[in-house]
């Protein structure tokens, strides 16, 4: 809204004007409009009332201060706009305009002293704030920054103490890893002391005892720059610096290890099938199920999203020396069920469907998906049928997990020993050292035996 | 949901890389990326195109980080530094895309 008059009006008054002032209209012209209102009452009137029209009246009386006469006109005239009609009547100045005037008068005044009281106030506040918070923990901010200090003297103290318990490893000092370390900023403070929590009150079976030359191989590769490629498979897969930080202890498994993990299974599986000592398995990556079937999502059985998947030359490259995996006695599926590992295993020679779910969680549904893959798959391939509604399904009570981080480790070790055909034997307390024998079978690229 | 344009200066720059072979090398395909959901996107590119700038481009379409996706053709990873012609990929052909999955509990 324009706090000039508009052009229009200036033209309207000096029209009115001309008659009475025709030697101050020359003036005012160049003197502008301010000139033109000063200089007489009853443009400036004719004016006012107009103002309204245009919008224009909440700055009237101001811009015609200079006379006290216009100035009376303007505020009868031009405050409120509804009373327009009766004011342009010529009726004087009464008492009910009155409020109406006031607050706006004063208004600068007012709102000056009240902005002025408002940040006293916020000043006040905030101070009073800044107290109470130091009395609410009881401390000053020296004292916090001691506090801390300490906490973090304790930290290193032990990580150095857990350090020193192991044997020094020589091959340890060369390590790339260690020469790095801070270098990416890989290695936060949480994850160190995660895996200084790692080497102490360590209880292991014989069996699964882990060694000083395991352990030290662990934490070099936990330690390394998240770019950095530790491990590189054929058929695309790999595993980076910031992948295997997932098995560090309390850390959740992602798609890559349990991939990797998976194809390792598979060469493992090719070599011993020469001696003929294991089933013949078929393991497959964890995207099969979410593609089939997408078990934690849309449950929608899809078997046209995966018929590509088994064919002669993908099997090849996976590691799988049949031509199909219906020639397998074994299959295993990684099942992710959006924030759990879990996993599926056929066994077509006993015709058994088996879920391993290390919270003993029931999915009949998975199971069912996987026999009828089994059915479509045998259709598509081998164009034979093969009715699985009639095969076993089981839940066995494999170890249970006890805890709210493991259970991809859990997983890969369901894959790997009923790819062995072994029995299991380990319990949550063993996935510390789980934990760090997936690192070094990833880092070696071989798996054995259990 | 059709998308062409992100391919098509991919196009302009290997074009002028490879100066001396003939153009059919390098000749269009059609590769269509489809997410868990069945949504697909198409792009034309060259058989010679590396994936990196398909995934790119998908990952920007999409507002997603190009760690957080999975690429597979007939379940097998596709490597940024591949290209069509590479994983011998045909018009029209379908990569998957999938998130990438953690799981604890």
């Amino acid at each position: 809204m324009a706090h000039e008059p508009p052009p229009g009006m200036d033209r309207g008054s000096s029209g009115l004007g001309g008659v009475r002032g025709a030697k101050g209209t020359g003036q005012m012209v160049g003197d502008g409009e301010r000139g033109s209102i000063a200089g007489s009452s009853l443009p400036a009137r004719s004016r006012l009332n107009r103002q309204p029209a245009s919008g224009w009246y909440p700055t009237a009386p101001t811009s015609i201060a200079g006379s006290a006469k216009g100035h009376q006109r303007a505020s009868a005239n031009g405050w409120a706009p509804k009373k327009r009609a009766a004011s342009s009547g010529g009726v004087p100045f009464t008492s009910g305009h009155q409020p109406g005037l006031e607050p706006a008068k004063l208004n600068p005044r007012i709102a000056d002293e009240l902005e002025k009281g408002k940040e006293l106030a916020r000043k006040e506040e905030e101070r009073k704030r800044r107290i109470s918070a130091c009395e609410a923990c009881g401390a000053t901010m020296e004292s916090y920054r001691e506090n801390e200090k300490a906490r973090h003297e304790r930290r290193m103290a032990a990580l150095q103490s857990s350090e020193s318990r192991l044997p020094p490893v020589d091959a340890l000092e060369d390590n790339w890893a260690l020469s790095d370390v801070g270098g990416n900023g890989c290695f936060d403070a949480v994850q160190e002391h995660r895996l200084s929590d790692l080497f102490k009150g360590l209880t292991v079976s014989p069996k699964y005892e882990i060694t000083a030359e395991a352990a030290a191989k662990y934490k070099a590769a936990m330690m390394a720059p998240r770019d950095r490629l530790l491990v590189e498979l054929n058929a695309g897969m790999e595993v980076s610096g910031e992948h295997i930080k997932c098995l560090i202890h309390g850390q959740w498994l992602n798609d890559e290890v349990i991939n990797c993990y998976m194809k390792l299974l598979q060469e493992r599986d090719g070599r011993m099938r020469e001696r003929g000592t294991l089933p013949k398995a078929h393991f497959f990556n964890s995207f099969f199920l979410e593609k089939l079937y997408n078990p934690h999502g849309g449950r929608k059985y899809n078997y046209k999203a995966v018929q590509k998947w088994t064919g002669k030359g993908k099997l090849k490259r996976w590691g799988q020396a049949c031509d199909s995996v219906l020639d397998c006695d074994l299959l295993v599926f990684p099942v992710h069920l959006g924030a759990h590992w879990t996993c599926a295993a056929a066994n077509l020679k006993e015709q058994r469907l088996i879920y391993m779910d290390s919270f003993h969680g029931v999915r009949r549904d998975i199971l069912d998906v996987v026999g009828r893959y089994i059915s479509d798959e045998a259709m598509d391939k081998g164009k034979r049928a093969i009715d699985t509604s009639g095969w076993s399904r089981e839940y066995p009570a494999v170890p249970r997990q006890e805890n709210g981080c493991d259970c991809g480790v859990f997983a890969t070790q369901f894959a790997s020993f009923v790819g062995a055909g072994q029995e299991m034997d380990f319990t949550q307390e063993n996935m510390k050292y789980f934990r760090i024998q997936v690192t070094n079978e990833l880092l070696a690229k071989r798996i054995d035996v259990p | 949901m059709s998308e062409d344009a992100p391919a098509d200066p991919v196009q302009g720059a290997e074009a002028t890389n490879e100066t001396q072979p003939k153009v059919e090398k390098g000749e269009p395909i059609n590769v269509v990326v489809k997410d868990q959901h069945g949504i697909e996107l198409h792009f034309k590119v060259r058989k010679t195109t590396k994936f990196d700038k398909i995934m790119k481009a998908y990952c920007d379409k999409k507002s997603f980080q190009l760690n957080q996706l999975r690429f597979l053709y007939d379940g097998e990873r596709l490597k940024p530094d591949q290209s069509p012609e590479e994983v011998e990929m045909e018009d029209g052909d379908v990569i998957d895309c999938v998130m990438q999955q953690i799981g604890g509990h």
